[in-house]
């Protein structure tokens, strides 16, 4: 080693090369000058760049213990892969699956495969002679003549083109350019069908009676404990994939517990009505807290206060949940007085 | 003195002895009246000998130093009349109570009494007013109900709180709702009759017995069931399994190439 080459080696950043000692500097000087093969490649003798000293490759003995280490990686992995099926056959998948089955199988056929990598990384370190190539690149740009001719022509067929003079061609040319854009405006109309007065309406109808979203049985006065809460959807139309509007959430309230007078008007006899879907993005909503009366939306973080009359007291939803006017059947089911006074759900843009 | 005037002396004096006595029969009548109809208080005595020690130990347990000397209630702590045994037999047998501090929510802890002393408060709080009993199944009843349809119950109803795996979840101002991995499957019921906290309550026209210990089934399976590759990464499905082959897989194979990068 020279004695201009670094005493320590220098601090590595990632991304930066170490400089080359100047015997390395000048070995790769030498090269260049030499003519290189078909593709550029040039060898560069070892003793020329500083290769670590390789003791496996000077000593047979060395030599000898790295061809056994990289046969017992390989023997490694044969009995890995050679466990693997073991395992296979005799752990009970019923009993292991999902864990001593999942560990076996899996921890077998990455010591297979790591030890199979582990063997070529020795053998190459350690048996392969380590030879440097010098690959020569060359810089990517035209030569300057290249590049004003180039610019030249382009410049020359603009003037030729007439723009400057022919007017009609240059304004026919601009209002189809500008009307080019127009057909694939037009095909946005068929990303699906108008949504019309739908997103207007829910499935709520008067007499409607309010089914339990689960079991499909109506609910009865007195069904619902004090603090209890059900998801009901509109009797016949029980699905809220295809009535995703509907659901609805019922609720009863100790006495007195209501604050609004709008809402125990609208409800009847403690239980209001409430639409489930959020008023922010349309989430289904129904984190109900029974002290507090907080609904609170999974999805934002909207909280309303359902004795308030669905207000909201945090969250971005920018509107009270709709109230779903409720009464008794002859019989004592729930039943709706009619569908949502106003649009359910998340905002559109004519709402109003 | 004339004999008229001593007379009059004599007459009068009869009358306020009379009335004397007239005062002091009626007093004591009353007294005796007051005795046979009066509340009996603290020192009354039951038919059922668990209910008077349940009251021994409501006040030994310190319940009643929130919860009132007659679980009256006040203004730290709600009333137990009309609770019922099941709402005692959760909250104590989860050990949230007796409360360790106030707060959003109680957490769940060691119980301070053990299950006949719970037992002996339920009778004596369920002796206050009637409400939901400590429900009464064993092991078969729930294990051979169905399991699909508690699993659909249980998304329906509970799973916006308690997460789909029953693994709990975040409600507003600090407080949550618990994981249930830890919870029995007669407390998972006495939650549904009683609501507690701020859970809603689940009454039993609502939601079946058989369909609760559906619910139970279902809990108890997903509690049971293997996690396919060993982590159950909160169980909450995609969004952590990416999360964390993101963050840790990705994460590794870029360390790997920035060292194998440093190397060359």
């Amino acid at each position: 080693m020279s004695d201009d080459a670094p005493k320590a080696r220098p601090a590595r950043k990632i991304g930066r090369r170490q400089p080359l000692t100047a015997k390395a500097a000048d070995a790769q000087d030498a090269m260049f000058s030499r003519a290189s093969d078909d593709d550029g490649t040039h060898a560069v003798p070892a003793e020329s760049v500083d290769i670590p000293h390789d003791p496996a490759q000077l000593d047979p003995r060395e030599d000898k213990f790295a061809e056994w280490q990289v046969a017992a990686c390989f023997i490694i992995a044969a009995l890995s892969a050679v466990g693997f099926v073991v395992a296979y056959v005799m752990i009970d998948p019923r009993a292991a699956i999902g864990r001593d089955m999942n560990y076996a199988l899996g921890g077998l056929f990455t010591t297979s495969l790591l030890a199979m990598g582990a063997g070529f990384v020795l053998w190459a370190k350690k048996l392969l002679p380590h030879d440097k190539m010098v690959q020569e690149r060359h810089d990517f740009f035209s030569p300057e003549e290249e590049e004003l001719a180039t610019e030249e022509t382009f410049l020359k067929g603009f003037r030729e083109m007439g723009l400057g003079s022919r007017r009609v061609l240059r304004r026919s040319l601009l209002g189809a350019a500008a009307l080019l854009p127009i057909p694939a405006l037009v095909l946005l109309r068929d990303l699906g069908p108008l949504p019309h007065s739908r997103l207007r309406h829910t499935a709520w109808r008067r007499g409607s009676k309010l089914v339990d979203v689960e079991s499909k049985l109506p609910i009865k006065i007195g069904d619902l404990e004090i603090g209890g809460i059900a998801t009901v959807m509109p009797e016949g139309h029980e699905e809220p994939d295809e009535n995703a509007l509907s659901p609805t959430i019922l609720i009863r309230f100790a006495p007195g517990e209501i604050k609004s007078k709008k809402e125990a008007a609208w409800g009847y006899h403690d239980h209001v009505a409430y639409s489930k879907i959020c008023s922010h993005a349309g989430c289904p909503i129904s984190l109900y807290e029974q002290q507090t009366h907080h609904l609170l939306c999974p999805c934002h973080q909207s909280t309303f206060d359902m004795a308030d009359d669905a207000n909201v007291i945090f969250g971005p939803a920018a509107r009270r949940l709709p109230q779903l006017r409720i009464s008794v059947d002859a019989e004592g089911y729930f039943v709706a007085d009619g569908d949502y006074s106003q649009p359910v759900g998340p905002s559109f843009w004519e709402r109003g | 003195m004339s004999p008229s005037t001593f007379a009059r002396r004599l007459v009068s004096r009869r009358r306020q002895l009379a009335s004397a006595a007239v005062v002091a029969v009626a007093l004591g009548l009353l007294g005796m009246l007051y005795a046979a109809v009066a509340p009996r208080g603290s020192a009354a005595t039951s038919a059922d000998p668990a209910v008077d020690e349940g009251r021994k130990l409501f006040q030994s347990l310190s319940c009643a130093s929130c919860h009132g000397l007659n679980g009256e209630g006040g203004n730290r702590a709600p009333s137990l009349i009309g609770v019922g045994a099941a709402a005692v037999d959760f909250q104590m047998g989860t050990g949230r109570m007796p409360l360790q501090a106030h707060g959003p929510e109680a957490p769940r802890k060691r119980p301070v009494a053990d299950e006949a002393d719970i037992l002996k408060v339920a009778a004596y709080v369920a002796s206050l007013g009637s409400g939901p009993a400590i429900p009464q199944f064993d092991n078969a009843d729930w294990q051979r109900a169905d399991t699909a349809f508690g699993g659909a119950l249980f998304r329906t109803n509970c799973a916006q709180c308690h997460n789909f795996a029953g693994s709990g979840g975040a409600l507003t101002y600090g407080k949550y709702a618990p994981s249930l991995s830890d919870a029995t499957p007669k407390q998972i019921y006495e939650a549904m009759i009683t609501g507690p906290e701020n859970m809603p309550v689940f009454g039993d026209k609502q939601i079946t017995p058989d369909q609760k210990l559906a619910i139970i089934n279902y809990v108890r399976t997903i509690k049971t069931q293997a996690d396919p590759g060993g982590v159950g990464l909160g169980r909450v499905g995609p969004v952590t399994e990416t999360v964390v082959g993101w963050l840790i897989g990705i994460g590794v194979l870029v360390v790997v190439t920035i060292w194998i990068g440093a190397r060359a």
